[in-house]
């Protein structure tokens, strides 16, 4: 038998798995929101494999939707504990994005602060408020965390899959829900799940789920205006549009800057947002020019979309 | 036989405030919300003592049982069960039961 002492921090060889760091952050971060008395309930990650909602497969983050009143606090008191705001997407944001992205570099996970999802056009605070008074507990890494109801939970994984409706991944999940989920709920479930997208005004977002449900005649419950802002959220052109929409609100003398700040990122802006590029100058420039090329042609693409909507 | 008379033959259980993965490897986090707060990487033996502490174990359960596992003598591994017990709770993750 080896010496069991002494016992080491996570750094260096010892570098925390995803796996590891992801069912630790879970705990972690409900944690920190319980010793300050704000509600936050985690979602999706590994409790969706332990519902049995999607096929088991491994996290990458850490998600948490926070009280939306207490959200900015929360994040602010995450700061002096090393994690802090993942650097902003330099193509802009005119869309509001869902959620604050935080890093820690001992850390191979963000935790992403929610304080909305995407899809649900109800107020935001009512809607937490429903949440958390339906919430449960799930148990990682050995701790009770509170988390959504298994309903909360269909409807948000669900709608993660249907704001990505063409990726591989999005395809397969849903088609779990609809094979694997849907059979299993009683004619009770079904009809509060239908409620609870009533509530939420999510029934034009979720109508693809909800119509394999067996639900026929959805209403239409968004305006003319959250009906585009998701049309074009489930669309592959969301971040070309946000940017376009901010070149065309910047004034003529600083448009330039934008372009270059948008093309050119700073070498650690570019490999944040994309750390898969390998080290070294010559990698650099070639990831830079495939990023251009790729960019360019997005937004010519999404040029005729941003024309017909650019007054949203 | 290994005698204990030395200390008194606690079992120990994890504190309320540590989360812990065992994926063939154990990880341990102290929740400290006032402190920026690492992971602990247990290595092979830390994480086999850990997993019996779970089971309520006292020293001396975990000394023979070890032994017995490892084929040594108790008298050989004691020192070093003893001291990482000792360590792991004057980092708050483990109290006396």
């Amino acid at each position: 038998m080896n010496n069991p002492a002494p016992i080491t921090r996570a750094h260096g060889d010892e570098r925390l798995l995803v796996h590891e760091a992801v069912a630790l952050g879970h705990a972690f971060v409900s944690s920190v929101a319980q010793d300050h008395g704000i509600r936050a309930l985690l979602i999706k990650g590994p409790i969706l494999n332990q519902l049995n909602l999607r096929e088991p497969r491994a996290s990458s983050d850490v998600d948490v939707l926070v009280d939306p009143a207490r959200r900015d606090e929360f994040v602010l008191l995450l700061r002096p504990l090393l994690w802090v705001e993942r650097p902003v997407d330099y193509s802009g944001k005119a869309l509001p994005t869902h959620a604050i992205h935080l890093i820690n570099e001992s850390w191979p996970c963000d935790i992403d602060v929610h304080d909305h999802y995407p899809g649900l056009f109800a107020d935001k605070q009512a809607v937490f408020d429903r949440l958390w008074n339906d919430r449960t507990l799930a148990t990682v890494a050995n701790q009770q965390v509170p988390t959504l109801s298994l309903l909360g939970h269909i409807v948000i994984a669900a709608l993660h899959s249907l704001r990505d409706p063409t990726a591989g991944r999005s395809v397969r999940e849903l088609a779990f829900l609809n094979d694997r989920v849907i059979p299993m709920l009683s004619n009770e479930q079904r009809t509060e799940l239908l409620s609870l997208c009533k509530q939420f005004r999510a029934l034009e977002t979720m109508r693809p789920f909800l119509t394999g449900l067996g639900f026929a005649g959805i209403a239409r419950d968004l305006t003319a205006v959250e009906r585009k802002m998701w049309l074009i959220r489930i669309s592959d052109q969301q971040q070309s549009f946000r940017w376009l929409r901010r070149f065309a609100d910047t004034p003529l003398t600083e448009r330039p800057a934008l372009v270059r700040q948008a093309l050119f990122p700073p070498g650690t802006a570019f490999r944040a947002h994309h750390p898969a590029t390998p080290s070294g100058k010559v990698a650099l420039l070639e990831a830079r020019i495939s990023f251009i090329v790729a960019r360019v042609a997005a937004l010519k693409r999404s040029y005729s979309l941003y024309r017909r909507n650019r007054r949203l | 036989m290994y005698q204990v008379s030395s200390f008194v033959d606690s079992s120990y259980c994890t504190a309320p405030n540590v989360a812990w993965v065992d994926s063939g490897r154990v990880v341990v986090l102290l929740l400290d919300s006032t402190a920026p707060s690492a992971p602990f990487v247990l290595n092979p033996s830390g994480g086999e003592i850990w997993r019996r502490l779970q089971r309520n174990a006292t020293i001396s359960d975990l000394v023979r049982e070890l032994a017995l596992e490892y084929s040594v003598s108790e008298d050989a591994i004691a020192p070093s069960v003893r001291s990482f017990v000792t360590e792991l709770q004057h980092g708050g993750l483990v109290t006396e039961a």
